[in-house]
């Protein structure tokens, strides 16, 4: 593809805010705008053995990074005491309307001196083992209001959170169960499993139903009335050389007012899509960006994310693009009107490539904030498009 | 807020500067093998969904945990489901069907504790209801279409009437009329006060002997009168193993206290119950809790093989009313089945919790494996984590029954043998 810098692109004024008291972590995952209107983010070690996740703040306006809590202290589960650590926050952070947040670890960080590590493999080592995802409730300045392992060995995949009936949905990982955190007694209820392919994202309607798709990308709804889970014989769309399977949840973001949320799917030929939840209607825009891909690619060639709606209805998001240079990352406009993508500008820093974007935020000070994943220290991609973004009120309210 | 000004940070090897390409490439072959290595790479894993993928839905999500297989001397494997709605199936090994048809529902919030073949080919199940507060035992009888057509009267039937009868349970996936056949199923009263949690018959097949979940009492029940009588008890207080065996002769096996084992004899009207002088082996200081939660025959010798609560896996020889334990092959405990094939006693380990292991056990070198987690490929790409049946088909391929919301049906196709 011939990307060629047009003027909007001109205008765009790209910096970072780089996580540099973290030099060895290597990825964001969880990113989410606060009620209080800093950036939340779960900055994760997968790739060195014997690190704790911590979950940062960082106020746009005033441009302050605060490091607020580091996870393995808040578990009492130290990090270098030789199991399967707690270094990863996936799509697993979220922030209740009073200002309390939630973090709960995933696993694929490796014991202290270990490189590697599967849970299938350790499932049952006498020390190498996940003690389960651990969940740590706190204030925004960091004060631990309790913490808690909330899952038998597993990680928790993505989370949302039902404020007002005071529950967590989530995805264990690698079973793959639908679960439900009791917030007020403080208990998991399993649902059970899902599928095999985990989904990244569970969202939820205005009743805070929750919505998440299985191996085939089919939409299942959790009814938060009756505790039960079914299909709602909606599909999200797939690349033409595919059949569904491995076509699951990637990001889903807020459309304003809540009726619909708009989507892609992971991996692969990544389609767009808007999901309207009173008509149960799911809208497909098509591969995401570019041409229609013919065939499988390596995954590290593949990503879309960073999905973010803004008041007028205008979605961003990020998208890796093949060129002879490699996959990198670039920020794309599209307007719901005419369908149209925009390509704004590429997702870099001094000629420096981003590698891929997991979630994408609009700031207060009118920038759109990216969360990078793969590069060491993590950081931040903040762009200032030369006029001030206003944030689709809808609060997104799930990981 | 956190000080992170003076934090020595853990290095990782893949980060160290000097490393040369012979270390990059091991890492890279390590992580390659590491990946794989948790999984049964011997032999072969499918799964089959409960019901022909092609033609229709399986057993909805929640409706398809299997506790019960049986294999059947008409090659099938049969198998019943336990939760909300619990169903009969039957997987049909024929090259035109290699599918699971779902036969019907059994009951609703049921669990079935197993299944046995009658002589006539007649399968006998045995469940509990688990509604409401008490749990009320019940068995069933499901005919096959082989069954039923012996039992046919063809006076007064049209020739197209005739020939539509079907001449056995089958998968028939004609391009014109894809459809399957199935005998009939029948409910039967039970007159036991307490939950049932195993089903054997004697070799007759007249009589089934179920255990009391509560009481440990081995009831006979008469399948043609439907009567139950208490026939031997494995323990006083409940601590017994629910699992029960019969061997060739027709001598049935239990456990009570401690994997005590006992036997009686089915075929007798004075089945001189009585105690072993032989227990299950346990792990040491956890006599007390030790169940027998698997038994398998191996037909060529006449031993049985049992697998216990801790994980450990043991044979019996009858004759000689001795046991010896075969060890631990796995971390994980309680074993959840076991079956025999070619020679060879395979056993499924793990607790609800973790992640179940496939292990076996070789007699002629005395070899005892982990074999790993159960991955499979095709017809679509499954993680096996929770088990609770085995059986070993006509063919040599083993049936591995999955208990989970959406449960699959596992065939295991063991290695051929290869000489040392």
């Amino acid at each position: 593809m011939n990307l060629v810098k047009n003027e909007m692109e001109k205008a765009v004024k790209i910096t970072t805010v780089v996580f540099d008291k973290l030099p060895e972590h290597d990825t964001l995952w969880a990113f989410m705008e606060g009620c209080d209107g800093k950036l939340y983010t779960g900055v994760c070690g997968e790739i060195t053995g014997g690190m704790s996740a911590f979950v940062a703040g960082y106020e746009p306006v005033g441009r302050k990074m605060e490091y607020l809590v580091e996870i393995a202290s808040a578990l009492g589960i130290p990090e270098n005491n030789g199991q399967a650590t707690h270094s990863k926050v996936h799509k697993s952070l979220l922030q209740d309307h009073d200002g309390t947040l939630y973090a709960a670890t995933h696993c694929t960080g490796a014991p202290l001196n270990d490189w590697l590590w599967r849970p299938w493999n350790c499932w049952n080592h006498p020390r190498k083992f996940f003690s389960g995802s651990g969940l740590a409730a706190f204030r925004p300045d960091g004060e631990i209001l309790y913490s808690k392992i909330i899952l038998n060995k597993e990680g928790a995949r993505c989370m949302a959170l039902a404020p007002g009936r005071r529950k967590i949905y989530g995805i264990s990982y690698p079973k793959n169960h639908f679960f439900v955190y009791d917030l007020n007694t403080r208990r998991t209820e399993d649902i059970g499993r899902i599928g095999n392919v985990n989904p990244q994202c569970i969202f939820l309607d205005k009743a805070e139903n929750g919505y998440t798709a299985d191996d085939f990308g089919k939409i299942l709804r959790f009814d938060a009335d009756s505790n039960t889970l079914s299909e709602t014989g909606v599909q999200i769309p797939h690349a033409m050389f595919r059949n569904g399977y491995h076509n699951t949840l990637y990001d889903v973001t807020p459309a304003p007012g809540g009726d619909s949320v708009y989507g892609v799917t992971w991996t692969f030929g990544e389609r767009f899509f808007r999901y309207d939840f009173a008509d149960n209607h799911l809208e497909d825009y098509g591969k995401i960006f570019g041409e229609e891909e013919r065939e499988w690619n390596h995954i590290i060639h593949s990503d879309a994310g960073g999905l973010v709606c803004d008041a007028g209805g205008d979605v961003y998001f990020t998208v890796n693009i093949r060129s002879e240079k490699g996959s990198h990352p670039w920020l794309v406009r599209f307007t719901p009107e005419d369908r149209k993508r925009t390509l704004l500008a590429p997702i870099a820093m001094d000629g420096k490539p981003g590698d891929h974007v997991s979630r994408g935020i609009i700031g207060a000070d009118g920038c759109l904030y990216f969360a990078e994943t793969g590069n060491t220290p993590p950081k931040l991609f903040r762009f200032d498009l030369g006029f001030k973004l206003i944030h689709n009120k809808t609060r997104r309210m799930w990981g | 807020m956190i000080d992170l000004e003076n934090r020595k940070w853990p290095s990782s090897p893949l980060k160290a500067k000097d490393l040369d390409e012979e270390q990059i490439k091991q890492f890279l072959y390590i992580r390659a093998d590491y990946e794989k290595s948790a999984f049964v790479t011997e032999g072969h894993l499918e799964v089959r969904q409960l019901g022909a993928k092609e033609f229709t839905n399986a057993i909805p999500p929640g409706e398809s945990g299997i506790t019960a297989l049986l294999s059947h001397s008409n090659g099938h494997i049969y198998g019943a489901t336990s939760g909300p709605v619990s169903h009969i199936f039957f997987y049909n090994p024929s090259p035109d069907a290699d599918a699971v048809a779902d036969i019907g529902i059994i009951a609703e919030n049921a669990g079935i504790a197993a299944l046995a073949e009658q002589p006539d080919g007649t399968v006998i199940g045995a469940g509990v209801r688990k509604g409401g507060a008490t749990k009320q035992p019940f068995l069933f009888r499901y005919r096959p279409c082989e069954v039923l057509l012996r039992e046919k009267k063809f006076q007064g039937m049209g020739v197209r009437e005739i020939f539509d009868l079907p001449a056995e349970d089958q998968l028939f996936f004609s391009t014109i009329d894809p459809c399957h056949s199935s005998g009939e199923l029948e409910v039967m009263p039970c007159p036991i006060e307490e939950p049932v949690e195993e089903l054997v018959l004697a070799p007759d097949g007249k009589n089934a002997f179920l255990t009391g979940g509560k009481s440990g009492w081995i009831y006979r029940y008469e399948l043609a009168s439907g009567k139950a009588e208490k026939w031997g008890r494995l323990d006083c207080n409940g601590n017994h193993s629910n699992r029960l065996i019969v061997d060739k002769t027709g001598r049935l096996y239990g456990a009570g206290l401690y994997g005590q084992l006992f036997t009686g004899e089915t075929g007798s009207s004075d089945p001189g119950f009585h105690k072993l002088s032989c227990r299950a082996p346990s792990l040491k200081g956890c006599e007390l809790y030790n169940r027998v939660t698997a038994w398998t025959l191996e037909p060529d010798t006449g031993d049985l093989y049992g697998g216990t609560v801790d994980g450990l896996l043991f044979r019996f020889v009858p004759a000689e009313e001795r046991v010896y334990c075969l060890g631990k092959p796995a971390a994980q405990s309680r074993v959840s089945g076991m079956a025999v094939t070619g020679g060879k006693i395979y056993a499924l380990i793990g607790e609800a919790s973790d992640c179940c292991h496939l292990c076996v056990y070789e007699p002629d070198t005395g070899e005892n494996r982990d074999l790993g987690c159960l991955l499979a490929r095709s017809e679509r790409p499954w993680n096996g984590y929770r088990f609770e049946a085995m059986t070993a088909g006509i063919n040599g391929t083993l049936f591995l029954g999955e208990f989970d919301r959406i449960s699959q049906l596992f065939l295991y196709f063991p290695p051929l043998g290869k000489k040392r």
